[in-house]
C-alpha cells in the first residue's frame, strides 16, 4: 500500500533520528556529554552546529540514559567571535573529563574523532528500528 | 428562455402602461393575456427545489459515509508504520529535543474525536500526578485553621485581611481564587480589581463554598492541566522531556482515562469515539500511540 506524502515525510524524519552514522552505543562509564559553541557559525563553528542538529539526536536515541547538554554563547565583539572555542566534553563516572577541540572541523570528522576518543561501538543493524515507506497493511 | 420571457414581460408592461389611459375608452383585453404567459417561472423554481433536495440528500449520504469511515478508523488507527509503544515514542521525542532549553520541550498528546456534527465540545481540567507547574491559588478565609490546611494542600496564598490589603495595593499574584461565605462582605472594596481578571469568587461558579469543598478543589486545581476541544481534535499537555518515563506514563494514563470517561458523558445519538492519538513535542515528529 502506497502511503500519502504526509506519512512518508514523518517516516523519513523518524528514520533520520534512529539511523545514520551516529547510531553508536557509548561505553557504560560515560555519564554525560557537553557541546559548547557559538551562536554565530563564522570562524569554524558550523561543523559543531551540524553535529548537534544531525548526529547528536542519533547518539541520544541509542544512549537514552546519558544526558547531553548543548551550550551556545553569543559573541558580542569581533575579538570574541574569533576567540570563543568550540569543544565537545565527555564526562566519566570517575570524575574524569576529556575534551575534544571541534573548531574548524566538519561534522563527520567530529563524529569520527568522538568515536575514537570514547571507543563507542556501532549499533547492530537488527537493533535499529526501520520504518519502511511501503508498509504491509493487514 | 429567460431572456424570452423577460422581453415579453417588458413589452407587455410597456404597452399596457401606454394603453392605460385608453382602456376606459376602448378596452383591449387581448393585450393583457401575455402577462399570464410570463408567469412560466414556477416550473423552474420547482426544478431548483428538487435539485436542492437531491443535493442535500447526497450531502447527507456523503457525511454518513465519512462518519462510517472515521468510526471504522478508530479501531484500526494503530495499523500504521508511525505506531510505537510509549517508551520508544519517548526515546524518539527525547532524541529530537536534544540540546533544547527544557522549558521549550513540552510534550503534547492529541486525540482525534469522532462525533456527530453539533455535538458539545469537550473541555475541562485534569489533575495530573506530576504537574508541569503549580497553579497559583488564593483562598480568602477568616478561619485560620482552613488557611493553614489550604496552604498545605497547595494554595499559594491564604488568609483574610493581610491578603485583601495586598490586593488593595495592586499585588495580585494568583490565577484562581476561592472564598468562604463569611469573608464575602470584606471583598467588596477589591471586587473592582479582581472582577475584570475573572478572579472574583462567586457562588454561581462554585468558588464561594464551604471549607471541605475548597480544600478538595485546591488539591485538584493546583496541579491541573486545562484542555479545550477545537474542531475534531483535542490537545492536552503531558509533561516535559526532563520528566522520567514513569512520571510521563502516569500522566499519559491519567489523561487518556479522563478523556475516555469524559467522552462517555457527552449527550449525543451516537457515542463519541476516540480515534488516532498522537504523542509529539515542539521539534519531534508525531508518533501514534494506543490509548
Amino acid at each position: 500500500m502506497v502511503l500519502n506524502k504526509q506519512i512518508t515525510k514523518q517516516i523519513s524524519a523518524l528514520n533520520r533520528i534512529c539511523r545514520g552514522p551516529g547510531a553508536v552505543k557509548l561505553p557504560n562509564d560515560i555519564t554525560g556529554l557537553k557541546l559548547q559553541f557559538k551562536y554565530q557559525n563564522s570562524n569554524g563553528h558550523m561543523g559543531a552546529k551540524k553535529f548537534w542538529r544531525e548526529t547528536l539526536p542519533q547518539i541520544q536515541f541509542h544512549n537514552p540514559a546519558i544526558p547531553m547538554a548543548v551550550i551556545r554563547t553569543e559573541a558580542a565583539t569581533v575579538e570574541e567571535n574569533q576567540t570563543i572555542p568550540a569543544t565537545l566534553l565527555v564526562r566519566y563516572s570517575n570524575g574524569e573529563e576529556k575534551s575534544l577541540d571541534i573548531k574548524e572541523k566538519h561534522s563527520s570528522v567530529i563524529l569520527n574523532e568522538f568515536i575514537q576518543l570514547t571507543k563507542a561501538q556501532k549499533v547492530a543493524e537488527k537493533d535499529i528500528p526501520y520504518l519502511r515507506e511501503f508498509a504491509n497493511m493487514n | 428562455m429567460v431572456s424570452f420571457t423577460s422581453s415579453i414581460r417588458y413589452n407587455t408592461i410597456k404597452r399596457s402602461s401606454l394603453l392605460a389611459g385608453y382602456n376606459s375608452v376602448s378596452s383591449r383585453p387581448a393585450i393583457i393575456l401575455p402577462l399570464t404567459r410570463s408567469y412560466a417561472a414556477p416550473a423552474q423554481t420547482n426544478r431548483r427545489a428538487i435539485e436542492g433536495q437531491v443535493s442535500k440528500e447526497l450531502a447527507k449520504k456523503k457525511e454518513a459515509a465519512r462518519m462510517m469511515k472515521l468510526r471504522a478508523e478508530t479501531k484500526t488507527y494503530t495499523n500504521t508504520p508511525l505506531y510505537f509503544d510509549v517508551p520508544t515514542a519517548l526515546r524518539f521525542i527525547r532524541a529530537s529535543e536534544v540540546g533544547s532549553p527544557v522549558n521549550q520541550t513540552t510534550i503534547n498528546m492529541t486525540f482525534r474525536l469522532v462525533a456527530e456534527k453539533g455535538t458539545a465540545m469537550l473541555q475541562g481540567s485534569i489533575p495530573l500526578p506530576k504537574p508541569l507547574r503549580q497553579t497559583k491559588i488564593c483562598v480568602f478565609t477568616s478561619d485560620e485553621r482552613l488557611a493553614k490546611a489550604a496552604k498545605e494542600a497547595g494554595a499559594h496564598l491564604a488568609g483574610s485581611t493581610e491578603v485583601i490589603e495586598a490586593v488593595k495595593k495592586g499585588e495580585i499574584d494568583f490565577e484562581l481564587a476561592f472564598a468562604t461565605p463569611d469573608v464575602m462582605g470584606q471583598l467588596g472594596p477589591i471586587a473592582r480589581a479582581l472582577g475584570p481578571k475573572g478572579l472574583m469568587p462567586n457562588a454561581k461558579r462554585g468558588t464561594v463554598t464551604d471549607a471541605a469543598t475548597i480544600l478538595e478543589q485546591v488539591r485538584e486545581q493546583s496541579g491541573a492541566v486545562t484542555y479545550k476541544q477545537k474542531a475534531d481534535t483535542l490537545s492536552v499537555t503531558v509533561g516535559r522531556v526532563n520528566f522520567t518515563d514513569a512520571e510521563l506514563a502516569r500522566n499519559i494514563l491519567t489523561i487518556s482515562q479522563h478523556i475516555k470517561n469524559q467522552s462517555k458523558t457527552v449527550k449525543s445519538k451516537k457515542p463519541v469515539l476516540i480515534g488516532k492519538t498522537i504523542l509529539s513535542s515542539l521539534r519531534s515528529p508525531g508518533i501514534v500511540i494506543s490509548v
